[in-house]
């Protein structure tokens, strides 16, 4: 059965709802426009094939996020995407790629977010995926859990190390930067 | 200000400098309307119905490639992994390779299996432990230096001596810090045996390894390499056209690209080839439940290069995705730790804290052998060797 016989009405529905959400969230989690639409292309067709999962769901958008996940993994494993090059907007409409191989790259040159930007981009898959959903994506920790298959403490887990990864890559740690603010 | 809320705040601050960050790169994503176009032709003219009829999906798939370029939205079908080679050939069903074993593939982080059931040694570990308000010690998976933390979903660890460590406040109330320590198991709650001492948090156990399964084919590269193959079918868009071909076969549970290190290298590869290696050097690696051969046929369609098949008794991956969801409801019957989908052997891996020979039995009777895998966290000093973690 093709993907194309399976596609209710309240899927079609569903998939242009959330075409938006499916697009940013895949791109901030492959920091990569190309990959960002294969991998939002192919969770929406796991939508389609699954549409009755998903719409039986307690949380379909936490479901839909597991699917994303897994096909994140898939699409890592089928075309060896070893790092993610994330572009980051120059602020003048222009975009640039940068290198998480080396998040501290050209810091002093750049604005606070995009040293910030590069740091989200070097994280682990799993630790950038809960900064994604949770801060980008307002899901819950129950939500996230779901879309990660992993329980709530795990999520905390993973983003308290998340934090702790940025602020090691920028250099910051949990009183030195609230002390400038303080002082002035 | 004391000092937990000035880091409490600091907090704060960065959750809502790492909003605004996501927020910008948000809006440079590509739009909703494109993904859905693409995802439209595919699902409409795609891999999905080479099923029924494996020749003429080129047809349709060529042709909405063509429309969608003329829309200015063409790089639906193109992809870091596509190379100019060109279009899929004529298929030449002809070729067949032969498939083959199921053998090990290594997992990349430290494998350790089930304890028998009449362990009854202690268990050694360093983790973060974090005590709640109310007394309680919980361990922590991971090693956390952020004092942040909601709470810790680990076994409740008994008999810390909090008063004789260091430890940090933690913003929640209560305090936490990394520890080594002795404990026995007792009821799924540990019981501190032995010295307790602070360590580095480096000294802890990471799992980011995990999301690196070793990229091994089951088959031989060598044997596979002197397999007659298609040179004119083996690019990358080919073995992009194969895996999605191999996952429609009915019985298929994975499909995956491997490389073959003893192929003889060729000077033919193009800046963007991923990691340098060119198409002739891949394999398409797949796992069916189903007829190897009736894979070998549909991928040799459009895949010229060496095909690998194994066989798959286990659940399909509907059911598998279904059981993830339910395992994870079942932390407390199984200890569990994590639970993730290893993709590549198509299987749940459950971290447990410490499982056991007879968990492992019942998982496998109720969902079949190899279907879910317990992995332990847990370090058991009389089975493991060298112990785990080292000294700091």
């Amino acid at each position: 059965m093709g993907v194309e016989a399976s596609r209710a009405p309240d899927a079609e529905a569903f998939a242009e709802r959330h075409a938006d959400w499916l697009a940013r969230c895949a791109y901030l989690m492959t920091g990569d426009r190309e990959a960002a639409l294969d991998l939002a292309q192919d969770t929406l067709l796991a939508v389609w094939r699954s549409w009755p999962k998903v719409a039986a769901a307690e949380d379909p958008q936490a479901y839909v996020a597991r699917m994303m996940m897994n096909a994140l993994r898939s699409a890592k494993r089928r075309k060896r995407l070893s790092t993610v090059s994330l572009q980051v907007s120059a602020g003048d409409g222009r975009t640039r790629t940068i290198d998480p191989a080396d998040p501290s790259r050209d810091h002093d040159a750049v604005e606070d977010r995009d040293a910030l930007g590069r740091a989200i981009a070097a994280l682990p898959d799993r630790q950038r995926a809960v900064l994604v959903l949770r801060y980008w994506s307002d899901l819950d920790d129950a939500a996230i859990a779901h879309a990660l298959a992993c329980r709530r403490s795990t999520v905390r887990s993973l983003a308290a190390r998340a934090f702790a990864a940025l602020r090691g890559q920028l250099g910051e740690d949990r009183t030195s930067y609230l002390r400038g603010r303080d002082e002035r | 200000m004391s000092a937990t809320n000035r880091e409490g705040r600091a907090d704060r601050e960065l959750e809502a400098r790492v909003r605004a960050v996501l927020d910008e790169q948000a809006a440079d994503a590509p739009s909703g309307a494109h993904v859905l176009a693409r995802a439209r032709a595919v699902g409409e003219h795609g891999p999905a119905r080479v099923v029924r009829d494996r020749r003429r999906w080129l047809v349709p798939v060529l042709a909405a490639a063509v429309v969608l370029a003329s829309t200015a939205i063409g790089v639906a079908v193109r992809g870091p992994f596509e190379d100019s080679n060109g279009p899929v050939s004529p298929p030449d069903p002809t070729t067949s390779l032969p498939t083959a074993p199921d053998t090990p593939v290594r997992v990349g982080p430290p494998f350790r299996g089930v304890l028998p059931d009449d362990y009854d040694g202690d268990f050694v570990t360093s983790a973060g432990v974090l005590q709640d308000p109310d007394g309680t010690s919980r361990m922590c998976g991971i090693a956390s230096d952020v004092q942040y933390l909601p709470g810790c979903g680990g076994p409740v660890v008994e008999g810390i001596p909090w008063s004789a460590l260091d430890s940090q406040p933690a913003e929640a109330g209560g305090r936490f810090a990394t520890l080594r320590f002795e404990a026995r198991l007792e009821d799924g709650r540990l019981d501190v045996v032995g010295e307790v001492r602070n360590v580095p948090r480096r000294t802890v156990r990471d799992d980011s390894g995990y999301e690196e399964v070793a990229d091994v084919s089951p088959c031989s590269g060598r044997e596979l390499a002197a397999q007659p193959t298609d040179p004119s079918r083996i690019t990358a868009a080919a073995m992009r056209s194969g895996l999605d071909v191999a996952v429609g076969v009915p019985g298929v549970t994975v499909a995956w690209q491997d490389t073959n290190d003893d192929a003889t290298a060729r000077p033919t590869q193009r800046p963007g080839q991923v990691s340098g290696r060119g198409a002739h050097r891949w394999i398409l690696d797949v796992r069916t439940t189903g007829d190897p051969d009736a894979v070998v046929a549909a991928v040799r369609e459009v895949w010229g290069g060496p095909v690998c098949v194994t066989g798959d008794d286990r659940l399909d991956f509907d059911a598998l995705y279904d059981l993830q969801a339910t395992l994870s409801q079942e932390g407390e019957r199984y200890l569990t730790r994590d639970l993730l989908y290893d993709e590549r052997r198509h299987r749940l891996l459950l971290e447990s804290y410490a499982p056991t020979e007879s968990m492992q039995d019942e998982l496998n009777q109720r969902y079949g052998e190899g279907s879910v895998v317990l992995v332990r966290w847990l370090d058991a000093p009389e089975l493991d060797s060298p112990a785990y973690p080292p000294d700091d």
